[in-house]
Protein backbone atom coordinates (compact mmCIF):
# COMPACT_ATOMS: atom_id res chain seq x y z
CA UNK A 1 0.00 0.00 0.00
CA UNK A 2 2.90 2.56 1.08
CA UNK A 3 4.27 1.69 -2.36
CA UNK A 4 1.57 2.28 -4.77
CA UNK A 5 0.97 5.38 -2.46
CA UNK A 6 4.34 6.70 -3.50
CA UNK A 7 3.97 5.17 -6.60
CA UNK A 8 0.91 7.27 -7.16
CA UNK A 9 2.53 10.28 -5.99
CA UNK A 10 5.63 9.96 -8.34
CA UNK A 11 2.87 9.52 -11.26
CA UNK A 12 0.82 12.81 -10.34
CA UNK A 13 4.38 14.91 -10.01
CA UNK A 14 5.41 13.65 -13.34
CA UNK A 15 2.07 15.05 -15.03
CA UNK A 16 2.30 18.59 -15.59
CA UNK A 17 -1.12 20.72 -14.72
CA UNK A 18 -3.30 21.46 -17.48
CA UNK A 19 -3.04 25.16 -18.53
CA UNK A 20 -6.14 26.94 -18.43
CA UNK A 21 -7.65 28.07 -21.58
CA UNK A 22 -8.52 31.47 -22.63
CA UNK A 23 -11.38 29.93 -25.10
CA UNK A 24 -12.91 26.74 -23.85
CA UNK A 25 -15.33 24.62 -26.13
CA UNK A 26 -18.28 22.65 -25.04
CA UNK A 27 -20.22 20.04 -26.73
CA UNK A 28 -22.96 17.77 -26.34
CA UNK A 29 -22.06 15.88 -29.72
CA UNK A 30 -18.43 15.11 -28.85
CA UNK A 31 -17.63 16.80 -25.21
CA UNK A 32 -16.67 14.54 -22.04
CA UNK A 33 -16.54 16.04 -18.36
CA UNK A 34 -13.47 13.77 -17.62
CA UNK A 35 -9.76 15.05 -16.69
CA UNK A 36 -8.18 14.65 -20.00
CA UNK A 37 -10.60 16.66 -21.56
CA UNK A 38 -8.77 19.88 -22.43
CA UNK A 39 -12.29 21.71 -23.35
CA UNK A 40 -10.61 22.50 -27.09
CA UNK A 41 -12.12 22.40 -30.19
CA UNK A 42 -10.56 18.75 -30.50
CA UNK A 43 -11.38 17.73 -27.40
CA UNK A 44 -14.46 19.85 -26.46
CA UNK A 45 -15.73 19.57 -22.90
CA UNK A 46 -19.97 18.53 -22.08
CA UNK A 47 -20.93 21.31 -19.82
CA UNK A 48 -20.32 25.13 -19.53
CA UNK A 49 -19.78 24.23 -15.21
CA UNK A 50 -16.76 21.96 -16.00
CA UNK A 51 -15.44 24.39 -19.03
CA UNK A 52 -15.69 26.78 -16.31
CA UNK A 53 -12.85 25.29 -13.90
CA UNK A 54 -10.92 25.29 -17.35
CA UNK A 55 -11.00 28.63 -18.45
CA UNK A 56 -9.02 31.56 -17.41
CA UNK A 57 -10.83 34.54 -15.52
CA UNK A 58 -11.84 37.05 -18.40
CA UNK A 59 -11.90 33.85 -20.36
CA UNK A 60 -14.81 32.87 -23.19
CA UNK A 61 -16.70 29.26 -23.00
CA UNK A 62 -18.31 28.89 -26.38
CA UNK A 63 -20.74 25.84 -27.27
CA UNK A 64 -20.25 23.83 -30.33
CA UNK A 65 -23.72 22.35 -30.96
CA UNK A 66 -27.25 22.45 -29.84
CA UNK A 67 -27.80 20.98 -26.52
CA UNK A 68 -28.20 21.11 -23.22
CA UNK A 69 -25.03 22.53 -21.28
CA UNK A 70 -26.09 22.55 -17.07
CA UNK A 71 -25.99 25.33 -14.65
CA UNK A 72 -23.52 27.29 -14.02
CA UNK A 73 -22.35 29.39 -10.59
CA UNK A 74 -19.87 31.97 -11.77
CA UNK A 75 -17.19 33.78 -9.48
CA UNK A 76 -14.52 35.07 -12.09
CA UNK A 77 -14.82 37.21 -14.95
CA UNK A 78 -16.07 35.33 -17.98
CA UNK A 79 -18.00 34.81 -21.16
CA UNK A 80 -20.91 32.61 -21.48
CA UNK A 81 -21.46 32.28 -25.11
CA UNK A 82 -23.99 29.53 -26.48
CA UNK A 83 -22.63 31.06 -30.44
CA UNK A 84 -25.67 30.73 -31.98
CA UNK A 85 -26.01 26.95 -32.34
CA UNK A 86 -28.87 26.18 -29.95
CA UNK A 87 -26.94 26.17 -26.68
CA UNK A 88 -29.21 25.53 -23.72
CA UNK A 89 -29.94 25.28 -20.15
CA UNK A 90 -32.33 23.15 -18.19
CA UNK A 91 -32.60 24.33 -14.98
CA UNK A 92 -33.19 21.27 -12.34
CA UNK A 93 -35.41 21.59 -9.33
CA UNK A 94 -33.67 22.72 -5.95
CA UNK A 95 -30.72 25.19 -8.01
CA UNK A 96 -31.47 29.17 -7.55
CA UNK A 97 -30.61 30.04 -11.06
CA UNK A 98 -29.72 28.63 -14.59
CA UNK A 99 -26.91 30.99 -14.09
CA UNK A 100 -25.73 32.53 -10.37
CA UNK A 101 -23.02 35.70 -10.45
CA UNK A 102 -21.83 36.22 -7.46
CA UNK A 103 -20.40 39.74 -6.10
CA UNK A 104 -16.75 39.02 -6.86
CA UNK A 105 -17.17 37.51 -9.96
CA UNK A 106 -16.33 40.61 -11.93
CA UNK A 107 -17.71 41.46 -15.59
CA UNK A 108 -19.56 38.44 -16.63
CA UNK A 109 -21.09 38.24 -20.18
CA UNK A 110 -23.66 35.57 -20.90
CA UNK A 111 -25.00 35.92 -24.47
CA UNK A 112 -27.24 33.41 -27.46
CA UNK A 113 -28.47 30.57 -24.75
CA UNK A 114 -32.28 29.65 -24.08
CA UNK A 115 -33.08 29.05 -20.38
CA UNK A 116 -36.42 27.35 -19.29
CA UNK A 117 -37.06 27.21 -16.02
CA UNK A 118 -39.07 23.94 -15.27
CA UNK A 119 -43.12 24.62 -13.53
CA UNK A 120 -42.41 24.29 -9.78
CA UNK A 121 -38.95 24.53 -10.12
CA UNK A 122 -38.97 28.24 -7.63
CA UNK A 123 -35.64 29.42 -9.27
CA UNK A 124 -34.64 32.16 -11.11
CA UNK A 125 -33.30 32.66 -14.82
CA UNK A 126 -30.31 34.39 -14.15
CA UNK A 127 -29.20 36.17 -10.97
CA UNK A 128 -26.68 38.79 -10.99
CA UNK A 129 -24.80 40.76 -7.84
CA UNK A 130 -22.17 41.86 -10.38
CA UNK A 131 -21.48 43.75 -13.35
CA UNK A 132 -23.18 41.65 -16.20
CA UNK A 133 -24.11 41.55 -19.77
CA UNK A 134 -27.05 39.93 -21.52
CA UNK A 135 -27.87 39.49 -24.78
CA UNK A 136 -29.63 37.81 -27.14
CA UNK A 137 -31.35 35.13 -24.49
CA UNK A 138 -34.54 33.54 -23.85
CA UNK A 139 -35.59 32.73 -20.60
CA UNK A 140 -39.28 30.21 -20.93
CA UNK A 141 -41.31 28.13 -18.34
CA UNK A 142 -42.13 29.35 -14.72
CA UNK A 143 -38.86 31.00 -13.43
CA UNK A 144 -39.66 33.16 -10.52
CA UNK A 145 -37.90 36.16 -11.71
CA UNK A 146 -36.38 36.00 -15.30
CA UNK A 147 -33.23 38.07 -14.71
CA UNK A 148 -32.44 39.58 -11.00
CA UNK A 149 -30.42 42.31 -11.07
CA UNK A 150 -29.48 42.90 -7.56
CA UNK A 151 -27.28 45.06 -5.42
CA UNK A 152 -23.50 46.13 -6.48
CA UNK A 153 -23.82 45.20 -9.95
CA UNK A 154 -24.60 47.20 -13.04
CA UNK A 155 -26.27 45.78 -16.31
CA UNK A 156 -26.42 46.08 -19.97
CA UNK A 157 -29.46 44.06 -21.56
CA UNK A 158 -30.21 43.35 -24.86
CA UNK A 159 -32.26 41.17 -26.99
CA UNK A 160 -33.43 39.35 -23.32
CA UNK A 161 -37.05 37.69 -23.69
CA UNK A 162 -38.64 36.25 -20.21
CA UNK A 163 -42.01 34.50 -20.84
CA UNK A 164 -43.92 33.58 -17.42
CA UNK A 165 -42.56 34.58 -14.68
CA UNK A 166 -44.04 34.04 -11.97
CA UNK A 167 -42.83 36.94 -9.90
CA UNK A 168 -40.58 39.17 -12.26
CA UNK A 169 -39.32 39.51 -15.82
CA UNK A 170 -36.43 41.70 -14.68
CA UNK A 171 -35.78 42.63 -11.52
CA UNK A 172 -33.71 45.49 -10.60
CA UNK A 173 -32.80 46.52 -7.04
CA UNK A 174 -30.61 48.56 -6.00
CA UNK A 175 -27.94 49.88 -8.92
CA UNK A 176 -28.50 50.79 -12.31
CA UNK A 177 -29.35 49.38 -15.48
CA UNK A 178 -29.85 49.79 -19.44
CA UNK A 179 -32.62 47.14 -21.30
CA UNK A 180 -32.88 47.52 -25.14
CA UNK A 181 -34.78 45.46 -27.43
CA UNK A 182 -36.22 43.09 -25.01
CA UNK A 183 -39.71 41.37 -24.75
CA UNK A 184 -41.24 40.94 -21.08
CA UNK A 185 -44.87 38.50 -21.41
CA UNK A 186 -47.23 36.51 -19.72
CA UNK A 187 -45.46 37.66 -16.41
CA UNK A 188 -47.08 38.42 -13.14
CA UNK A 189 -44.71 41.75 -13.31
CA UNK A 190 -43.14 42.71 -16.44
CA UNK A 191 -40.19 44.97 -15.39
CA UNK A 192 -39.72 45.77 -11.90
CA UNK A 193 -37.35 48.98 -10.35
CA UNK A 194 -36.84 48.30 -6.74
CA UNK A 195 -34.77 51.37 -4.67
CA UNK A 196 -34.18 49.94 -1.15
CA UNK A 197 -30.94 51.42 -0.06
CA UNK A 198 -29.61 52.76 -2.96
CA UNK A 199 -30.50 55.56 -5.81
CA UNK A 200 -32.13 52.46 -8.61
CA UNK A 201 -32.16 53.77 -12.03
CA UNK A 202 -33.11 51.68 -15.22
CA UNK A 203 -33.42 53.29 -18.95
CA UNK A 204 -35.70 51.01 -20.94
CA UNK A 205 -35.80 51.26 -24.92
CA UNK A 206 -37.43 49.61 -27.74
CA UNK A 207 -38.78 47.08 -25.52
CA UNK A 208 -42.11 45.27 -25.21
CA UNK A 209 -43.87 44.54 -21.62
CA UNK A 210 -47.15 42.92 -22.82
CA UNK A 211 -50.00 40.95 -21.54
CA UNK A 212 -48.47 40.72 -17.83
CA UNK A 213 -50.20 41.60 -14.59
CA UNK A 214 -48.46 44.82 -14.46
CA UNK A 215 -46.54 46.13 -17.35
CA UNK A 216 -43.53 48.25 -15.14
CA UNK A 217 -43.59 48.48 -11.57
CA UNK A 218 -41.09 51.83 -10.34
CA UNK A 219 -41.13 51.50 -5.96
CA UNK A 220 -38.96 54.19 -4.15
CA UNK A 221 -39.10 51.79 -0.97
CA UNK A 222 -36.10 53.75 1.07
CA UNK A 223 -34.07 55.24 -1.86
CA UNK A 224 -35.05 56.89 -4.98
CA UNK A 225 -36.17 54.70 -8.18
CA UNK A 226 -36.23 55.98 -11.93
CA UNK A 227 -37.16 54.14 -14.81
CA UNK A 228 -36.83 55.88 -17.87
CA UNK A 229 -38.87 54.71 -21.35
CA UNK A 230 -38.22 55.36 -24.75
CA UNK A 231 -39.59 54.08 -28.04
CA UNK A 232 -41.12 51.29 -25.46
CA UNK A 233 -44.64 49.20 -26.44
CA UNK A 234 -46.68 48.32 -23.24
CA UNK A 235 -49.87 46.74 -23.67
CA UNK A 236 -52.30 44.08 -22.95
CA UNK A 237 -51.44 44.20 -18.69
CA UNK A 238 -53.84 44.32 -16.32
CA UNK A 239 -51.91 47.80 -15.12
CA UNK A 240 -49.61 49.07 -17.34
CA UNK A 241 -47.45 50.99 -15.15
CA UNK A 242 -47.42 51.49 -11.52
CA UNK A 243 -45.62 53.41 -8.90
CA UNK A 244 -45.06 52.91 -5.52
CA UNK A 245 -44.04 55.55 -2.91
CA UNK A 246 -43.04 57.93 -5.05
CA UNK A 247 -41.01 56.06 -7.59
CA UNK A 248 -40.68 57.73 -11.04
CA UNK A 249 -41.48 56.65 -14.59
CA UNK A 250 -39.82 59.46 -17.03
CA UNK A 251 -40.92 58.99 -20.94
CA UNK A 252 -39.47 60.82 -23.55
CA UNK A 253 -42.63 60.94 -25.18
CA UNK A 254 -42.55 58.25 -27.97
CA UNK A 255 -43.46 55.27 -25.76
CA UNK A 256 -46.71 53.68 -27.70
CA UNK A 257 -48.70 52.69 -24.16
CA UNK A 258 -51.97 51.67 -24.38
CA UNK A 259 -54.35 48.95 -24.59
CA UNK A 260 -53.94 48.02 -21.08
CA UNK A 261 -56.98 47.27 -18.81
CA UNK A 262 -55.41 50.51 -17.01
CA UNK A 263 -52.78 52.39 -18.18
CA UNK A 264 -51.46 53.40 -14.87
CA UNK A 265 -49.60 56.23 -13.51
CA UNK A 266 -49.56 59.12 -15.49
CA UNK A 267 -45.56 59.46 -15.93
CA UNK A 268 -43.33 62.64 -16.04
CA UNK A 269 -41.71 63.00 -19.49
CA UNK A 270 -38.51 65.02 -20.94
CA UNK A 271 -37.42 65.61 -24.77
CA UNK A 272 -35.42 63.35 -26.83
CA UNK A 273 -31.94 65.83 -27.39
CA UNK B 1 -11.09 50.75 -42.13
CA UNK B 2 -14.37 48.86 -41.78
CA UNK B 3 -14.86 47.36 -38.31
CA UNK B 4 -18.31 45.19 -38.67
CA UNK B 5 -19.67 42.66 -35.93
CA UNK B 6 -16.63 42.91 -33.96
CA UNK B 7 -16.64 42.41 -29.86
CA UNK B 8 -13.12 44.18 -28.22
CA UNK B 9 -12.33 43.52 -24.23
CA UNK B 10 -10.31 44.94 -21.56
CA UNK B 11 -8.21 47.08 -24.53
CA UNK B 12 -6.69 50.20 -23.33
CA UNK B 13 -8.55 51.58 -26.51
CA UNK B 14 -11.18 49.74 -28.71
CA UNK B 15 -10.27 51.13 -31.61
CA UNK B 16 -7.61 53.86 -32.20
CA UNK B 17 -7.95 55.72 -35.34
CA UNK B 18 -5.48 58.92 -36.43
CA UNK B 19 -5.98 59.75 -39.86
CA UNK B 20 -8.00 57.99 -42.99
CA UNK B 21 -11.64 57.37 -42.17
CA UNK B 22 -14.05 54.28 -40.92
CA UNK B 23 -16.84 52.69 -40.90
CA UNK B 24 -17.86 51.25 -37.85
CA UNK B 25 -20.85 48.90 -37.10
CA UNK B 26 -21.84 46.67 -34.92
CA UNK B 27 -18.70 46.80 -32.35
CA UNK B 28 -19.15 46.27 -29.04
CA UNK B 29 -16.41 47.79 -26.66
CA UNK B 30 -16.02 46.58 -22.86
CA UNK B 31 -14.03 47.69 -20.17
CA UNK B 32 -11.66 50.15 -22.35
CA UNK B 33 -8.91 51.44 -19.21
CA UNK B 34 -8.82 54.65 -22.11
CA UNK B 35 -11.71 55.27 -24.88
CA UNK B 36 -13.47 52.70 -26.54
CA UNK B 37 -13.46 54.28 -29.23
CA UNK B 38 -10.71 57.45 -30.47
CA UNK B 39 -10.75 59.19 -33.10
CA UNK B 40 -7.87 61.40 -34.14
CA UNK B 41 -7.79 63.76 -37.07
CA UNK B 42 -10.09 61.63 -39.12
CA UNK B 43 -13.61 61.09 -40.47
CA UNK B 44 -16.18 58.21 -38.56
CA UNK B 45 -19.40 56.72 -39.18
CA UNK B 46 -20.23 54.59 -36.05
CA UNK B 47 -23.67 52.46 -35.94
CA UNK B 48 -25.40 49.87 -33.95
CA UNK B 49 -22.96 49.90 -31.18
CA UNK B 50 -22.29 49.81 -28.33
CA UNK B 51 -19.21 50.83 -25.75
CA UNK B 52 -19.64 50.45 -21.94
CA UNK B 53 -17.79 50.43 -18.71
CA UNK B 54 -14.85 51.89 -20.36
CA UNK B 55 -13.39 55.09 -18.65
CA UNK B 56 -14.27 57.18 -21.93
CA UNK B 57 -17.18 56.13 -24.44
CA UNK B 58 -15.96 57.73 -27.67
CA UNK B 59 -13.70 60.28 -28.09
CA UNK B 60 -13.16 62.69 -31.23
CA UNK B 61 -9.95 64.78 -31.31
CA UNK B 62 -9.37 67.27 -34.19
CA UNK B 63 -5.61 68.43 -33.90
CA UNK B 64 -4.29 69.00 -37.40
CA UNK B 65 -7.32 68.19 -39.67
CA UNK B 66 -10.83 68.65 -39.42
CA UNK B 67 -12.78 65.93 -37.23
CA UNK B 68 -15.64 64.35 -37.67
CA UNK B 69 -18.07 61.56 -36.51
CA UNK B 70 -21.53 60.82 -37.51
CA UNK B 71 -22.81 57.67 -34.60
CA UNK B 72 -26.26 56.69 -34.81
CA UNK B 73 -28.28 54.04 -32.93
CA UNK B 74 -25.37 53.40 -30.62
CA UNK B 75 -25.42 52.93 -27.07
CA UNK B 76 -23.27 55.28 -24.95
CA UNK B 77 -23.34 53.46 -21.39
CA UNK B 78 -21.98 52.83 -17.86
CA UNK B 79 -18.86 54.64 -18.68
CA UNK B 80 -16.61 55.69 -15.86
CA UNK B 81 -15.49 59.24 -16.89
CA UNK B 82 -17.14 60.38 -20.46
CA UNK B 83 -19.72 59.10 -22.37
CA UNK B 84 -18.60 61.26 -25.58
CA UNK B 85 -16.26 64.05 -25.64
CA UNK B 86 -15.32 66.08 -28.72
CA UNK B 87 -12.56 67.95 -28.37
CA UNK B 88 -11.03 71.32 -30.83
CA UNK B 89 -7.41 71.12 -30.33
CA UNK B 90 -6.35 73.03 -33.17
CA UNK B 91 -9.25 71.78 -35.67
CA UNK B 92 -12.91 71.38 -36.02
CA UNK B 93 -14.20 68.19 -34.18
CA UNK B 94 -18.30 67.27 -34.60
CA UNK B 95 -20.11 64.62 -33.87
CA UNK B 96 -23.29 63.99 -34.88
CA UNK B 97 -25.47 61.61 -33.16
CA UNK B 98 -28.70 60.62 -33.64
CA UNK B 99 -31.31 57.96 -32.18
CA UNK B 100 -28.33 56.83 -29.49
CA UNK B 101 -28.58 56.27 -25.86
CA UNK B 102 -26.41 57.81 -23.23
CA UNK B 103 -26.92 56.93 -19.80
CA UNK B 104 -25.81 55.53 -16.64
CA UNK B 105 -22.36 57.52 -17.17
CA UNK B 106 -20.60 59.95 -15.11
CA UNK B 107 -20.01 63.08 -17.47
CA UNK B 108 -22.66 62.01 -20.66
CA UNK B 109 -20.89 64.50 -22.85
CA UNK B 110 -18.27 66.67 -22.76
CA UNK B 111 -17.09 69.64 -25.72
CA UNK B 112 -14.04 71.25 -24.97
CA UNK B 113 -12.19 74.34 -27.30
CA UNK B 114 -14.86 74.95 -29.32
CA UNK B 115 -15.53 71.21 -30.30
CA UNK B 116 -19.31 70.41 -31.44
CA UNK B 117 -21.68 68.28 -30.77
CA UNK B 118 -25.03 68.45 -33.01
CA UNK B 119 -28.05 66.10 -32.14
CA UNK B 120 -31.14 65.21 -34.42
CA UNK B 121 -33.06 65.67 -31.24
CA UNK B 122 -33.81 62.02 -31.33
CA UNK B 123 -31.23 60.54 -28.16
CA UNK B 124 -32.18 59.39 -25.03
CA UNK B 125 -29.57 61.67 -22.81
CA UNK B 126 -30.64 61.38 -19.61
CA UNK B 127 -29.76 59.37 -16.20
CA UNK B 128 -26.01 60.28 -16.13
CA UNK B 129 -24.76 61.18 -12.98
CA UNK B 130 -23.86 64.85 -15.10
CA UNK B 131 -25.93 65.03 -18.20
CA UNK B 132 -22.94 67.38 -19.43
CA UNK B 133 -22.54 69.74 -22.28
CA UNK B 134 -26.29 71.05 -24.45
CA UNK B 135 -26.02 70.54 -27.93
CA UNK B 136 -26.60 72.02 -30.73
CA UNK B 137 -29.73 70.40 -32.52
CA UNK B 138 -30.88 69.79 -36.01
CA UNK B 139 -34.04 68.22 -37.20
CA UNK B 140 -33.79 65.02 -39.34
CA UNK B 141 -35.09 65.91 -42.88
Amino acid sequence: MKYTSIFTLTLLAAVPALALNDISWVSQRSGSDSPNTLCTTTSPCRTFAWAYNQTNSGGIIKAMDAGEYGIIFITKPITIDGNGVGAAIEVPSGSTAGLFVTSSAGFVEIRNLAIHVPTGCGCEGIYSNSNVSIEDVSITGAPTYGVYVDSGSTATIHGLTVTGATSYGIYVQNTTATIGDSIIRYSANGIAVFGFFSTTQVLIERSKMISNAIGLVVNNNGAAATARISDCVITGNTTGVSTVNGGQIITFRNNAWAGNTTDGATPFSVSLK
Amino acid sequence: MSVEDVSINGASYGVYMNGGSATIHGLTVTGAYDYGIYVENATATISDSIIRYSYGGIQLQGVTVVTQALIERTKIISNSAYGLVVDNLGSAATARISDCVITGNNTGVAATGGGQIITFRNNAWAGNSTDGTTPFSISLK
